[in-house]
């Protein structure tokens, strides 16, 4: 994917009558502000100069009509009580479509309800290392998320609730983080946790999330969304390249913390330090991708998400890091833990995936009618406790 | 009464409360204090046309006892709960912009430079609605500029902004 240069002021493409294009940037900002963000995202398509500002323009009329933009809502595993953090928008990195949030508000939810208690003494929250979160924004559409039933048999044999299933699904409602001490995230979002006072506990530094990740969720289904830090990441693959190598762990924090800034060092040295072993969550993706399936649909299925959050990851780097061949390694340790492979979570995925596929072909369209009340009873039973 | 000159150097007499919408006039105004000298001297506006120097009058005479809105209310327009208060246009502003193109960028590039807040969101507006429901193909077509995209790129914009599109 290549960075596209925003027009010279000389641009050939503003013609001498074209007084729109040849307006100040903060006047045009201003027009582009009364714009609605869709407006402003098809005025992107124009010409070069337009390309150039939208982004900030969308930055603009999101913060200032849709407060608070982004809640993020934080799931601790086997827990009644939520905590839900509120971010604010705090800067928009316009070169690399990146938005920053700051959390200003804790509030608490109990398992099963919408209703968020707000804590107003609380700016930030600490939370135990290894806690699972979501995002969801507030110009998302609140989403109807229903329980992964491939656990009790495949997926989309037939039945509505399972179509549903299927039909709503949103990789973007869906994909999951941890929170880890430093940074992790991959191309649309990236954390940093810092250490709290208290003891295994970490408290949000910042996140950033691309532009377009935001904007993405208002399709369905959506868009695969663009990256952040586009340039830099050419950079590192192109430095990588240059030393005969082909494949990195595409969420290794260092590699993160570079993209972010955070870090002074050169690509090449950056290449040293980042390592070439594949994530596990980068195998599943590849994986799928041979198989001719989608990879964002991976976070549709929770015993997925288990796969890729699993610690015994780390012992298999470790093993590959002793010279095993990865294969091997990733099966020894599975079988070590009577835990799943790539190839068994994917196998998974692909026989759901099918069967959802074949009966869809075959059966009536579900109809989204509150008046049959099919979707009343499908959210009823599978309502989940996450952005219910 | 002050006096102002136009960048053809047509002279203009005005009431100091009309033109004080003007924040780059009042603060002049406000600075040279209550002398004689502003009523005698006029103010060149090198970056103003004659007819345009009429319009903004004519917009400040029939918006004189509107309340000013400055810059430090940027969230003047948003109601409690953040969402942006209705935009739209009443019907002597309308009239008022009935003008054509060139003369509505001129009228924009008017009011960004005396300062008067309420008319350059009035003039955004109404070139915001020319954009409104236009492909890209016809907002270059109205406005007259070029697709300086290569194919290429052209193709990455349009994935880029694919959730933009008709849903």
């Amino acid at each position: 994917m290549t960075v596209i240069p925003p027009a010279s002021t000389s641009s050939d493409a503003v013609t001498q009558t074209s007084r729109l294009a040849l307006l100040p940037p903060d006047v045009l900002l201003r027009l582009l502000v009364a714009l609605e963000a869709e407006e402003v995202g098809r005025l992107a398509q124009v010409c070069r100069a337009f390309h150039a500002i939208t982004p900030t323009a969308i930055y603009l009329q999101l913060r200032d009509e849709h407060r608070p933009l982004l809640d993020v809502e934080i799931q601790q595993w086997g827990a009644r009580t939520f905590k839900t953090l509120r971010l604010r928008p705090v800067m928009f990195d316009s070169r690399h479509g990146a938005v920053q949030f700051r959390c200003t508000q804790v509030g608490t939810r109990q398992k099963g309800s919408d209703r968020v208690f707000w804590d107003k003494t609380m700016t930030n929250a600490s939370l135990p290392k290894g806690t699972r979160y979501r995002l969801f924004f507030s110009k998302w559409a609140r989403p109807v998320i229903l329980l992964d039933r491939a656990e009790d048999g495949l997926c989309g044999g037939g039945s509505s609730a399972q179509k549903l299933f299927h039909e709503l699904y949103s990789p973007y409602l869906n994909t999951t983080y941890y929170c880890v001490p430093g940074y992790i995230g991959d191309g649309c979002v990236i954390a940093h946790w810092k250490p709290s006072q208290q003891e295994d506990q970490l408290s949000l530094s910042w996140l950033r999330v691309s532009l377009s990740y935001i904007l993405g969720n208002l399709r369905h289904p959506p868009p695969r969304p663009g990256l952040m830090y586009r340039a830099k990441l050419q950079q590192f693959e192109e430095a990588l390249h240059a030393r005969g190598a082909s494949t990195y762990n595409a969420y290794d924090s260092t590699l993160l913390a570079w993209c972010v800034g955070d870090l002074s060092d050169t690509a090449d040295e950056v290449v040293e330090r980042v390592s070439r072993h594949l994530s596990r969550r980068q195998r599943v993706e590849a994986a799928l991708l041979a198989a001719d399936i989608d990879p964002a649909c991976m976070w549709k299925y929770s015993f997925v998400q288990r796969f890729v959050a699993d610690g015994t990851e780390e012992k298999e780097h470790a093993r590959v890091a002793a010279g095993e061949d990865p294969l091997a390694a990733e099966q020894a340790v599975a079988a070590e833990h009577g835990i799943d492979t790539v190839q068994s979570v994917v196998r998974r995925i692909r026989d759901s995936e099918e069967a959802y596929a074949t009966a869809n072909d075959s059966s009536a369209p579900v109809m989204l009618d509150s008046a049959s009340g099919l979707l009343g009873t499908v959210k009823r039973a599978f309502r989940t406790h996450l952005f219910s | 009464m002050v006096k102002l000159t136009s960048s053809e150097g047509t002279e203009f007499d005005v009431e100091r409360s009309v033109i004080e919408r003007s924040l780059l006039i009042k603060n002049l105004l406000d600075d040279v204090g209550e002398s004689d000298t502003c009523a005698y001297t006029p103010i060149p506006l090198p970056n103003v046309s004659g007819p345009i120097l009429a319009k903004v009058i004519e917009y400040c005479e029939h918006h004189r006892n509107d309340p000013v809105v400055g810059h430090g209310d940027a969230d003047a327009e948003l109601d409690a709960s953040g969402a942006r208060v209705s935009d739209e246009i009443d019907e002597w502003d309308m009239e008022f912009c009935k003008v054509d193109q060139g003369t509505l960028f001129e009228m924009i590039l008017a009011a960004n430079y005396l300062d008067i807040r309420s008319m350059l969101d009035l003039t955004c507006k109404t070139v915001a609605n020319m954009i409104k429901n236009k492909t890209p193909e016809e907002i270059r077509k109205t406005f007259n500029i070029t697709n300086d995209f290569s194919p290429e790129e052209e193709e990455q914009v349009q994935r880029e902004n694919a959730w933009c599109e008709d849903r």
